[in-house]
């Protein structure tokens, strides 16, 4: 099975914090198809016009960045995790540090 | 001074004497160290590298920089600078809040305490004049009461700077905190205030003060660039990124996702209650309230408000990813309401949240490895943590030990390998079997640990200003360089870290130049970060810091982590290697031909 998991702003787009796709996609990219089949409102967010990845969203495969994988075209085998995050970032403690 | 921005007015408080006495700034020694962070630790190394940390000859500085309290988005801020009594290297540590804007408005660019005083006092500040006054009322008691104290007795606005009982007590990793619970949090700036009987720093001003634009004319345009990269910004836009909507809790999922939450002591890597802690399990929660600092229409503060439970009507700001880390998975605690509360009583008490964090879950793994007698403490028990904190501030039973600090703490236990520190102070929320770039930068920071000298997880994470990836090591002594003098500059403006998510050297550039009136480029920008690293580590080199001491704990490097990242440890040596032929130093030490070439000695 995939688990899609989505983060942040994209759970109210989806209305879900986890998603699990019906069909068993053989790529990130084709995985992303069906999410966004099912939950148009999360395509602005995750995709550029041209159907890349936005940039500074994080879409990682069994937790790993597929900017560092094969991008779109990262081949998914069996049950895998995608964490899909929109634009975050952080990292003070309490007010600066 | 010729120079646009600075008060050019600094107080040099003799709290032995009870004297205080006024100075104007350095013109050179601001155009070579800008301000707040540089600024501070050129006052601190010519007053003496070599002092005790805890004694009367070392210094207390809280320094601005030339665009604090302007109209500059994030420019409310100020740093604390020391010799720290827990690592015994320069620190400096950074709030916000309307503290640092106030300082300016009420007409210093810095004030520096030496001495100690007889009973305990307060530094009163109004109208370009400090008065030392009695604070024999507020001593022993907790810095929100300080606070509230204050504001009582002097009327709102007013800033409030205070130690609680743990900087009292001599806690090595007490903070100062003000009115808005901003921290001064890292390096036991607390305890030196503490020893010098120091309680507080108040400060009465408006912003009809704010300093003065060199080129007026040309401010309001740059003022606009810089501001719309901040609202432009996916990261960090108002009411839509996810930095001003979650706060910088906001990390805690995707770190957790790539295996780069210490766990339990960080003997794993990756918490299974990291959701239940996360920003968007508070703000679906407990958040009630976004509270901002001067200048910023980020508002990244999450006030929270608990309604149930042990700690029903607790009502704090703000509660942040480090110590949801520290307190929370570092420590097997998921529950977001204790966390609000632990936090919230290191605000009070005044400690550093994720030093507080550390060496409580370092003595849980040394009850778990049975390195202690007696009942110890368990993973996870909230309870007994609450308890811990409260000792820990007042130095009673257990907590006398713990206030050391972690490293020293699992010495006296006799087991320093389950002490998670660099140079004496804990790490941060970013596991370095995850996050190479933050491995070298805990190993090499001047401050001891430290995820925020250099920040790599923006590119590591994020991408800016490029995406690298995290369990590469190749490359990231070359980025983390980058990071720390682009950091050192935005520290010395003094703006906030979090500018960086949008702006760059050009923007700091344009707008140093427009303010105080001195030509200034990105390459410049670089150049006086780079000189402002170094000058720190020249501190720490006169003090015997050299490469022995940019290290890791070896858990890091033979202890693979977890998830993604179990099949990683550190690779130390050619980190270093790469790291130091980027700056030039020779095993951690910068060699004379660089202090000259940078203008730090002559």
């Amino acid at each position: 099975m995939i688990e899609a998991k989505l983060y942040a702003t994209l759970r109210a787009l989806a209305g879900s914090k986890s998603v699990a796709l019906e069909r068993q996609p053989e790529t990130v990219g084709a995985a992303l198809e069906e999410l966004i089949d099912r939950f148009p409102d999360l395509r602005p967010g995750l995709l550029a016009e041209d159907g890349a990845v936005r940039p500074f969203v994080a879409v990682m495969l069994n937790g790993r960045d597929i900017r560092h994988l094969g991008g779109l075209d990262t081949p998914i085998e069996g049950d895998a995790t995608l964490d899909i995050f929109p634009p975050v970032a952080g990292g003070s403690g309490s007010g600066g540090r | 001074m010729a120079l646009g921005g600075y008060a050019n007015r600094v107080a040099r408080v003799d709290l032995t004497a009870g004297t205080v006495s006024y100075e104007e700034i350095n013109e050179r020694d601001a155009l070579l160290y800008i301000g707040a962070r540089g600024l501070g630790v050129k006052y601190l190394l010519d007053n003496g590298p070599m002092v005790d940390p805890d004694g009367p000859d070392n210094m207390l500085a809280f320094v601005n920089g030339p665009l604090t309290g302007s109209e500059a988005t994030m420019s409310g801020r100020l740093a604390v600078v020391t010799k720290s009594p827990l690592t015994g290297t320069i620190t400096d540590s950074h709030m916000g809040g309307w503290s640092a804007a106030r300082l300016r408005w009420a007409g210093f660019d810095a004030l520096l305490f030496t001495g100690r005083s007889e009973t305990p006092v307060y530094a009163y500040v109004e109208n370009g004049t400090v008065e030392l006054r009695p604070a024999t009322d507020v001593w022993g008691r907790g810095v929100h009461e300080t606070v509230a104290h204050f504001e009582g007795q002097y009327g709102q606005p007013v800033s409030v700077m205070a130690i609680g009982q743990a900087g009292e007590n001599g806690v090595r990793f007490a903070s100062i905190i003000n009115e808005d619970d901003r921290a001064a949090g890292r390096g036991g700036t607390g305890a030196v205030a503490g020893s010098k009987n120091l309680k507080a720093v108040v400060v009465k001003a408006t912003d009809a003060t704010m300093p003065k634009v060199a080129d007026r004319e040309a401010w309001k345009p740059v003022q606009q660039r810089a501001l719309k990269t901040i609202l432009d910004s996916e990261v960090t836009a108002p009411k839509a990124g996810g930095l001003s909507l979650y706060g910088t809790n906001v990390l805690m999922n995707p770190v957790n996702a790539l295996g780069g939450i210490g766990t339990r002591n960080s003997q794993t890597t990756q918490f299974e209650g990291a959701e239940k802690i996360s920003g968007e399990t508070v703000r679906e929660t407990l958040l009630v309230g976004d509270p901002t600092c001067h200048a910023c229409p980020v508002a990244c503060k999450i006030e929270v408000e608990i309604t149930d439970g042990p700690y029903a009507g607790l009502h704090m700001e703000s509660l942040e990813y480090e110590p949801a880390w520290a307190l929370g998975a570092n420590c097997d605690n998921d529950d977001p309401r204790v966390l609000a509360k632990l936090i919230d009583q290191c605000n009070d008490y005044g400690m550093d949240a994720i030093e507080i964090g550390n060496v409580i879950s370092m003595y849980m793994e040394a009850t778990q490895r049975e390195f202690i007698s007696g009942a110890g403490l368990a993973w996870g028990d909230t309870e007994a943590m609450v308890e811990s904190v409260e000792q820990i501030a007042m130095r009673q039973g257990l907590g006398d030990l713990l206030a050391e600090g972690t490293a020293r703490a699992a010495q006296q236990i006799g087991h320093p390998e389950i002490a998670m520190t660099v140079k004496g102070q804990a790490v941060a929320a970013y596991d370095p079997r995850a996050m190479k770039g933050e491995a070298i930068g805990y190993a090499t920071s001047n401050r001891g640990a430290c995820h925020l000298r250099g920040y790599t997880p923006a590119s590591e994470l994020l991408g800016i200003p490029v995406k690298t990836d995290p369990l590469e090591w190749r490359g990231k002594g070359e980025l983390l360089k980058i990071f720390q003098d682009l950091h050192s500059f935005s520290d010395s403006l003094d703006l906030c870290k979090f500018s960086a998510f949008a702006e760059g050297a050009e923007e700091y550039a344009a707008q140093y130049q427009v303010i105080v009136g001195q030509p200034m480029t990105a390459d410049g920008v670089m150049l006086a970060g780079e000189r402002i690293y170094n000058l720190e580590r020249y501190f720490n080199n006169l003090n015997g810091f050299d490469g022995k001491d940019d290290t890791l704990p070896e858990r890091y490097l033979k202890e693979p982590g977890s998830g993604p990242a179990a099949n990683s440890v550190v690779e130390l040596d050619e980190m270093k290697a790469e790291y130091y032929a980027a700056r030039g130093w020779e095993d951690g030490v910068v060699p004379e031909s660089k202090l000259r070439e940078l203008q730090i000695i002559q």
